[in-house]
This record gives structure tokens, sequence and C-alpha cells, in this order.
């Protein structure tokens, strides 16, 4: 699943348009679309409302070792230099509030250019522009991505979260129009939407708990279990043998069918079920 | 786990952490200067980085990144029980790196940090001084290279020259350099010292094409001893961990067969040898990380909150690889990991 957080619905407007994603009624605390493996939702402007969104969406879907959330958004600029409409990946954000740092994982590569992010609770005008000159490596600045950070991180591994920044002033004079945002992610969607393609078809690495038994071997280790009066630390080493035993050699049903063969089961007590415990051990090695 | 197409990961220290207190320090510029297209990030304290909750430490180790970082306080430690301490009263360890280029599935640093990413502690100088203060009680036998392998990274760092040369200047001190690096070039660049061990683990070439990505493979580590060797270098051979696969006494015998029959016993310090053993609650995270890997799954015992083989396995594997090394060995020559001298 890949979740798209935007804080504006002008901003959301050119992704919406590309995946066809419809509007999920049923959902009425924050405005969700959505298409299949993709869902976007419109946070609204801040960082906790922003941190509530994503704790919302990630309760009502949970996500998995191989999802992503990407925020993309605009940005201002502290520095010029930084052309409004270009796009920056964002490896260090910092909040402003508590001056606290979060590093997502850039692992996977990506054809941006990397910057930092300081987050306030606050629209910096360009009147009130007063970074200090220990802040001038905060390049750009936002008001959502440490709130969805630090939501992201009680759901997500740091690798699994992302945040794409589009910069659109160096410190706002008047607010921008819904036009003018959604032309600047307009101006970016081509790059995003491909490098959105790749991430989403990478898989997590890991394979989920639960996985290494199929649903009919788990019934299958149940009923022994039950069949050899396992307490539950005796059913932990039962599976621990069939899970290294069905790494070695791929399987382990004709194995317990050998051993059970010419065995009355269910066995007659803990101790007899022990015994045939350890024959199992001794024929894993 | 599976591994990612190289293409889809950034390369290796893409990314550089630095502590801002370090930014100015000689190695980390000289670091930075190896690494000129890495995209470097100012951090106030490297476990900002290292210690994040819910990192993915087998993604991360397909794409570490490096943190630059000072350490403070406990410098030096005192050796773990698991250790092998070769008979030395004043046995100690120190981390200037945490963290390994290799691979190793088995390897405890998986359950013991948090995150892959290497962290160098720039500040070697400091580390120096606290082992002064040390020998200044009493000699010293310290391991340099126990959470990481100095040699391998000794392009990048220079650190195994630095504990050389330091170790050329205080008599009381011996270091032990653990590694499974085929790094000859740094042989050639220092002078063998009676004090300075350096020590090879060794792995039969199965065990090491299916367990030790990364690392050099078998013949180029002896290659590399034989080098060593040769040139006068203290040389210590760490059969440690035996691990287990189905074929284990044919790998193994196979493997003391062509390893003494290339290195004289007299040519030696000593050798250890121990099974694979590892803290519970390292065991535990390692499972979680890589379900697939047959190594991490195998039924071990616990006792008394260390896994290991079953004592039965556990004796067969010494006893059997401690006869082979012994026809090519004296007794005193051989250190037995202590838990299974106490059970023998």
């Amino acid at each position: 699943m890949l979740l798209i957080c935007t804080a504006l619905y002008a901003e959301a407007r050119p992704l919406i348009d590309y995946y066809s994603l419809k509007k999920n009624t049923a959902i009425t605390k924050f405005q969700v679309f959505q298409n299949g493996e993709i869902k976007l939702v419109i946070t609204n402007t801040g960082s906790i409302a922003a941190a509530v969104a994503v704790s919302y969406l990630c309760t009502l879907y949970p996500p998995g070792a191989s999802d992503f959330l990407i925020n993309l958004g605009i940005c201002g600029s502290g520095s010029k230099r930084n052309a409004v409409g270009s796009l920056f990946f964002i490896n260090k954000i910092t909040e402003e509030i508590t001056n606290r740092s979060f590093y997502p994982d850039v692992l996977f590569r990506h054809p941006f250019k990397e910057n930092n992010l300081i987050t306030c609770n606050r629209i910096i005008r360009d009147t009130d522009f007063c970074m200090t000159e220990e802040q001038t490596d905060f390049n750009l600045f936002d008001m959502e991505a440490s709130g969805i950070y630090q939501a992201a991180s009680y759901f997500y591994q740091p690798h699994q979260v992302s945040f794409l920044k589009i910069v659109s002033d160096y410190g706002i004079k008047d607010n921008p129009t819904s036009g003018k945002i959604t032309g600047l992610i307009e101006k970016n969607t081509k790059d995003v939407i491909e490098w959105l393609h790749i991430l989403t078809n990478i898989k997590g690495g890991k394979i989920p708990e639960g996985e290494i038994f199929n649903p009919q071997e788990e019934s299958y280790i149940k009923e022994m279990a039950k069949q050899l009066h396992c307490t539950a630390s005796m059913e932990i080493q039962l599976k621990q043998l069939l899970h290294y035993y069905k790494l070695e050699h791929g399987g382990f049903k004709e194995l317990l069918d050998e051993l059970r063969s010419g065995k009355a089961m269910p066995c007659k007590s803990k101790p007899e079920g022990k015994r045939y415990l350890e024959q199992l051990k001794e024929r894993c090695m | 786990m599976s591994s990612l197409k190289k293409d889809v990961c950034n390369p290796y220290f893409s990314h550089i952490y630095i502590e801002k207190d370090v930014l100015k320090h000689p190695v980390t510029k000289k670091i930075l200067s190896l690494f000129p297209n890495a995209q470097s990030l100012v951090i106030n304290h490297y476990k900002d980085i290292f210690c994040r909750k819910n990192q993915n430490f087998s993604l991360q180790k397909q794409t570490p990144g490096l943190i630059l970082a000072r350490k403070h306080d406990n410098l030096v430690y005192e050796g773990a029980p698991v250790c092998q301490n070769f008979g030395n009263q004043h046995f100690y360890y120190t981390s200037s790196v945490m963290n390994c280029i290799y691979d190793c599935e088995y390897c405890y640093l998986k359950g013991m940090y948090p995150s892959a990413n290497i962290v160098i502690f720039v500040n070697l100088e400091e580390i120096f001084k606290e082992v002064k203060g040390i020998l200044a009680r009493h000699p010293v036998y310290l391991c340099v290279s126990y959470d990481t392998d100095l040699l391998a990274l000794e392009q990048v760092l220079g650190y195994t020259k630095e504990w050389i040369r330091f170790t050329a200047e205080h008599r009381d001190l011996t270091i032990e350099i653990r590694t499974k690096s085929a790094n000859k070039k740094v042989l050639d660049e220092v002078r063998p010292d009676k004090n300075v061990v350096f020590a090879w683990t060794l792995s039969p070439e199965k065990i090491t094409v299916d367990f030790e990505k990364h690392t050099p493979a078998f013949e180029e580590r002896l290659s590399c001893i034989q080098a060593a060797v040769k040139k006068g270098f203290q040389v210590r051979l760490c059969f440690d961990p035996l691990i287990y696969c189905r074929d284990w006494k044919e790998q193994y015998r196979n493997m003391f067969q062509r390893v003494f029959s290339c290195i004289r016993a007299d040519e030696i310090k000593d050798v250890s040898l121990g099974v694979f053993r590892i803290p519970q609650d390292y065991l535990k995270r390692m499972r979680k990380q890589a379900p697939a890997s047959a190594v991490l799954q195998f039924p071990y015992e616990n006792d008394k909150g260390v896994y290991h083989y079953h004592k039965d396995l556990t004796e067969e594997m010494i006893s059997f690889s401690y006869e082979l090394v012994r026809k090519k060995l004296p007794m005193e020559k051989i250190f037995l990991w202590e838990k299974t001298k106490e059970e023998k």
C-alpha cells in the first residue's frame, strides 16, 4: 500500500487525477481518496493535524513491511538558490518548536536533489524571516513534516517514509492561490510518479511474520501440539524445530507422518509428548 | 531476507552523518574527502541516527550509512564472559568502530545494535589516553577489532596502523586485531611486533559462501595469513564460531587439512576453537530480522541466557575439531571456549 499525504487539496489534485483516485465517502474526519493499493489523505495544514491524519489512516489501514508513506507538498525556502518549483527529497527534518531532528532512512535510489527541512508551527512570512546564523543550513521550511514523521514512526520503519517538497516561495507575501500550488506540483508530477512506480515495486526485504508456515501448516502444527499435550513452551520448541526443518528441507509433513507412523496418537501424557519432541529434535539435525 | 537489486539501493556510505562536535576533526575531514559524492548531514549525537526505533537492520545492511562521532566515557571495556581471553588476566576490548562492512548471517552485531549503519569514533586519541591510564595500573591485553573489522576498513580509516604505532610505544600493551579481511597491503606497511596479534577467523569455504556475505573467500584469507606468517607477524587462527551444517565433519576436516598444509604449527601463536553461541536477546532479534536463515533458526538450547548447540553436538564439534588441530599443534597453543572447557 502507498499512502500519500498532502496538506491541501490543491497539492493532491495532480495525483488524484493521475491515479484516478476516488473519494472514500465512508471516511468523514479527513478527505481520503483511493484506488486499489494507493490511498491519499488530505491532512490540512499544521503538524498536529498531519500527525492525527497519519495516525487515523494507519489505524484504519495498518501498513505492512512493503508499504510506503509519502508526504508531498509545497515548502518555503530560506535561500534563493533553491528555485521556485524545484523539488527536494528531504533527508533531515527539524521541528522548530522543540529543535528535535528526525532522519528518514534514505536507502533507495531516487532522482531528486536532497535537502533538509525545518517544520514550523506558523506560516513563515517574508517579513518575519528570522533564521539565525546557526539555522542557515536549514534551507527549506514547511508546517507538517515533523508531525507526519513522528506519527508515522509508530507504524512504519524509517526507510518507509519519504518527504518530497517543492519550493513555492521565500517567505510568503500573499497566500498562494490553489491554481499556483497545483501548477507547482504538476510541474514535478511526472518525476514523482516515475519514482513512486519504482518504489512501490520494491519488496520490503522482510518476510512478514506468520508467513513462514502456510495456513495448512499452521493448523497441522496446532493439531500436532494438541496431540503431544504440548505446554506453551513445548509448542514454541515444536514450531522452532519445524521452522528449521522446513528451511532445510522445504517442508515437514512427511517428517511428522514418518515419525507418527506406528505411534498411537494422541499421546497419553505430557511426558510421552516430551519424549516424542526429543525424537523429533534428533531427527531434525 | 530477500536481497534487493543493487540498482535499487543507494551505494555504501551514500549518506554520512557527522556530529557537530567532530566536524573539524582531522579524521572526519579525511573520511569526507574519500566520499566526495556522499550527502553529508550534521547531527547532534550519533544516537539520533543509530538508535532510532524500529530500523530495518537487514535493509540498512545492504546500503549502510556512515556516522562520524565522538566517543564519550567508557572508551575501554572489560572483556565479556562469552569472549575468549587467551589466558590474559587483564583482558579488555574497545570499540572505535561499531558495525562491520561484512555481512555474516550469524554475526552477533545484528542482535546487539539497533542499526546497521557504521559508526566511526574519530577521537581515537582519547581512547589511547584511556588505555594509557589503565596501563599505568597494570599490563593490558586489548582487543581492538571486536565489534567491527578494522583491517577491512583500513583503506578508509587507517586505525590498524594507528593501533600498531601506539602499541609499539607502550610495551605493556598487547593488542589483538580480529579480522576476516585479506588486506595484505597493511602487512607491507607495518613492522611485525610481538605485542600485536592478527587474529583471523576462518570458516570452511561452504560456510563462508553460505553465511559470510561480502567477506574474502577462504583461500584469499589463507593466502593473507600465509603472507603474515612469512613476514613474522603474530598470527592467531580463530576457528570460532564453528557452525553446524549437515556435512560439518567433512567441511571442517577439509578445512583443517588445507590450513595446516599451508601453515606450520611453529608459525602461529595459537588457535581458538568455539561453537556458535549468542545471548538470547540477540538471537531473538536476529531471528525476527531473518526468518529464512537456517543458521539462525537452528533449534539452539538456551543455557542461562546464552543460546548454543545442545550439549552433545557442542561436545562433538569441539572434540572433533580439537583432535584434528591437536595433531598439528601442542595443547598449550589451543584455546577452547571456556564454557565448553568447563563442561569437558
